[in-house]
């Protein structure tokens, strides 16, 4: 009765008016945070085409910007240390390389995250749809990004430095998906915490680049001192870096400990920035 | 009917933090010296409101300013979370929300890029918003300028793109804040039948509005906020005139004036452009008659400000002859909702235009009067140049653009000047003075004439000028 005369859109249900459920809690239910993130996987899906489109439109180049910084940086590094401060290692440039990557993924996504929700106020304010999909957005963003670098870059070095490939290289995309879960975990925290205090922004500025020194991704862990070494191997995107190091430039397995840090990290991650953003998205309307 | 949406005893509670506690500063010193002096205020938006709606119902729901209208939409939006009590929803009721027209929409993206962000933004899944593209391009009538950079659009083609999204969203439940109040009437008169098809459909509306004609026309009852209580709920006409009573009473009490009244009112919008709020509006419209104004003619009311002037134009001229233009919003906003209903007169007579870049393109017709009465105060040169040629451009042949400003008699003069009515005017910044010769200048190169006219009848004490089309290419003098 209800669907006569109704648009070419089919309707999935006719709204139950026997049962009405408190939308509040309701909302709060992990199970519907998941359900509704499915929901609206098509937004999703349009705000990545978006600040992608939005970033390239109307440049010759495009996307070949985009490994314009990795590579510079990378020449940048590569004259420091073999040239001023003559560190001589073979291999030295495609060691440097995966970690520089990862960490440029890990910190664009961090510093993105922070305005994922305190950004958007317009659509925040007028209209409902699961928060989590602004930060996730921000972190696919900068996955394609990477990704694209990563497959133009990556078999240019292989190649430059005649590196055979190996078994353990299968390894790269177990630890490529544990490293884009622990990104959307880390943006959930970070957009969700920025909303609440603004000044998180600035601090992760300051904490980024310290984190940089305490990554191993200008050096290598087996050179750090042994007092350090604990630190370092326990900074957070340490595990992800050094199972890059180790799969291409050594050509062997991530050690065990490597393994299960980058699992616990990425459940610690993804479990708490979900519980986090889920209990607090119910506000962002009146911070923004 | 069995409910489809229930509100019980929600309350929504705000709290005002008048020492910026976004701050981590203010969290990090509060935890040594007690309370930091973070100042918090409450302010209870809405208080104990128990509302059920049926399916296939339209509930229309007036208040004034501040009443909390809008904080009780977007409660049930699930945009905010109730302090107390809670939203009851049918299980699987599929609810839109129309605050803002095109919610989502990005400049740079082209008409089909925004369509398509715009419609996923309301939960629509890739095939619906497929099998819906067809529909809303139509329904926008915009086929040809998909591919434009919504950049490029005028305004109105703005807001029809916009509205054609959501007219296209087939919900359970539409919640509906007045979004279209500013088209022009065709463009009204589409959403109304969009609305009244959504209603024959089974949609349940609920509908935010100050428009009595446009509740009148979609609603089947109607409730009424009052600072943040429900003060009615019942039958449209009693809910209407509950309304009214209640802004009438809220006006004796706080001792503001009737419409009639000269006495000066405190009121900010009444304030903002120097005072003589009332004189001005006056002036306007006995100034135009005085020229020729007759209520067949059509004029354009540039810079319409609070609608001062609109007050007295409004009920002389026929129906959709008046149309007004405002750069500011909020301006234009305080006008219809404070100044249109307690003068009594319907904003519906007229047409009105706001947007920031003076244009007019939504603006079917050419005018034979129009005035900018104390605007040119407030427009830059570059600013004036644009209205010049906006508001010459929209008169017909033998029409006459009048416009007030504080002259600078002497070219010479770089400094404010101080006038006899006690207000500084600036040449670079508001309220600005320009001398005639500059205006004349900008005239000239867009092929109009401009002539001073000797009046001195203007309450801030401005002077006058009326520039017209001219025939032919201006010839040198």
């Amino acid at each position: 009765m209800l669907d006569t005369g109704r648009t070419a859109r089919p309707r999935e249900a006719v709204p139950d008016t026997a049962t009405l459920v408190d939308q509040a809690e309701t909302r709060r239910s992990l199970r519907f945070t998941v359900r509704s993130l499915l929901q609206y996987r098509e937004l999703l899906r349009n705000l990545v085409v978006k600040d992608l489109k939005l970033k390239y439109r109307g440049s010759v180049l495009g996307f070949l910007w985009s490994l314009a910084n990795p590579l510079l940086m990378l020449v940048v590094y590569t004259v420091a240390f073999r040239y001023v401060l003559k560190v001589h290692s073979e291999g030295f440039v495609l060691c440097l390389l995966v970690g520089l990557l990862a960490w440029t993924f890990f910190s664009n996504t961090t510093s993105m995250a922070t305005g994922a929700i305190a950004d958007n106020g317009g659509l925040v304010k007028t209209v409902y749809f699961p928060r989590a999909i602004l930060p996730i957005a921000t972190v696919l963003f900068n996955f394609a990004q990477y990704l694209l670098n990563v497959a133009v870059l990556l078999p240019v070095m292989l190649l430059l430095y005649q590196m055979p490939l190996a078994a353990p290289m299968l390894a790269f995309p177990i630890f490529v998906g544990l490293q884009l879960l622990f990104m959307v975990g880390v943006a959930l925290w970070v957009a969700t915490g920025t909303a609440f205090f603004r000044d998180l922004k600035h601090l992760l500025e300051v904490g980024l680049a310290a984190l940089f020194w305490a990554t191993p991704v200008l050096y290598q862990i087996e050179q750090v001192p042994a007092s350090l070494s604990l630190p370092v191997r326990l900074a957070p995107l340490s595990p992800f870096v050094i199972a890059y190091q180790r799969m291409f430039f050594y050509r062997e397995w991530p050690e065990p400990s490597v393994w299960i840090l980058a699992v616990t990290y990425t459940v610690i991650a993804l479990v708490g920035g979900l519980s986090l953003l889920t209990r607090f998205e119910e506000r962002f309307a009146e911070l923004v | 009917m069995q409910s489809v949406l229930e509100a019980r005893h929600v309350s929504k509670r705000f709290l005002l933090r008048h020492n910026r506690a976004g701050e981590l500063k203010v969290r990090f010193l509060s935890t040594f010296g007690g309370r930091a002096g973070e100042v918090k205020e409450e302010f209870w938006a809405l208080r104990d409101i128990s509302v059920r709606l049926a399916s296939g119902e339209s509930l229309g729901l007036v208040g004034r300013n501040g009443s909390g209208k809008s904080t009780f939409l977007k409660l049930i939006a699930a945009i905010y979370r109730p302090t107390e009590g809670a939203i009851w929803l049918a299980r699987g009721a599929r609810i839109t929300t129309m605050i803002e027209l095109g919610v989502g929409f990005h400049p740079e993206l082209t008409g089909r890029e925004n369509v398509l962000l715009s419609a996923s933004v309301h939960g629509l899944s890739r095939s619906d918003i497929e099998a819906l593209y067809p529909s809303i391009v139509a329904y926008a009538g915009l086929d040809h300028f998909m591919d434009v950079p919504l950049k490029n659009y005028s305004s109105g083609m703005h807001m029809r793109l916009g509205f054609a999204v959501a007219a296209n969203l087939d919900p359970d439940i539409l919640l509906l804040d007045e979004i279209f109040a500013v088209g022009d009437e065709p463009f009204q008169q589409k959403c109304m039948g969009t609305l009244t098809e959504l209603q024959r459909r089974g949609c349940t509306i609920l509908f935010v509005s100050h428009s009595a004609p446009a509740i009148r026309a979609i609603c089947h009852r109607v409730c009424v906020l009052h600072r943040g209580e429900l003060a009615y709920d019942g039958g449209v006409d009693a809910g209407l005139a509950e309304y009214r009573r209640l802004v009438a009473a809220d006006a004796a009490a706080s001792g503001q004036p009737a419409a009639t009244s000269a006495e000066p009112d405190r009121a900010w919008h009444r304030e903002v452009l120097g005072g003589k709020w009332d004189e001005a509006g006056a002036w306007a419209f006995e100034f135009l008659r005085r020229h020729g104004l007759r209520p067949h003619h059509r004029v354009l009311d540039v810079g319409c400000g609070s609608l001062s002037a609109a007050r007295f134009i409004l009920p002389h001229m026929e129906s959709g002859h008046y149309w007004g233009f405002e750069q500011e919003r909020a301006l234009f906003d305080a006008g219809v909702r404070f100044e249109l209903s307690r003068a009594g007169v319907p904003a519906e007579w007229g047409f009105f235009v706001v947007n920031d870049t003076f244009d007019f393109s939504s603006v079917p017709h050419q005018f034979d009067f129009a005035i900018a009465n104390s605007l040119f105060a407030r427009l830059p040169i570059d600013a004036l140049a644009r209205c010049l040629v906006a508001v010459v451009n929209k008169l017909q042949p033998e029409g006459r653009f009048f416009a007030t400003w504080h002259d600078n008699p002497d070219l010479q003069n770089t400094e404010p000047v101080a006038r006899a009515s006690g207000l500084t005017t600036f040449p670079d910044r508001p309220p600005y003075h320009y001398a005639f010769d500059v205006i004349a200048a900008l005239c000239g190169s867009i092929g109009a004439t401009v002539e001073r006219l000797d009046d001195t009848s203007h309450p801030r004490g401005e002077s006058v000028m009326v520039i017209r089309r001219a025939r032919r290419a201006p010839s040198a003098r």
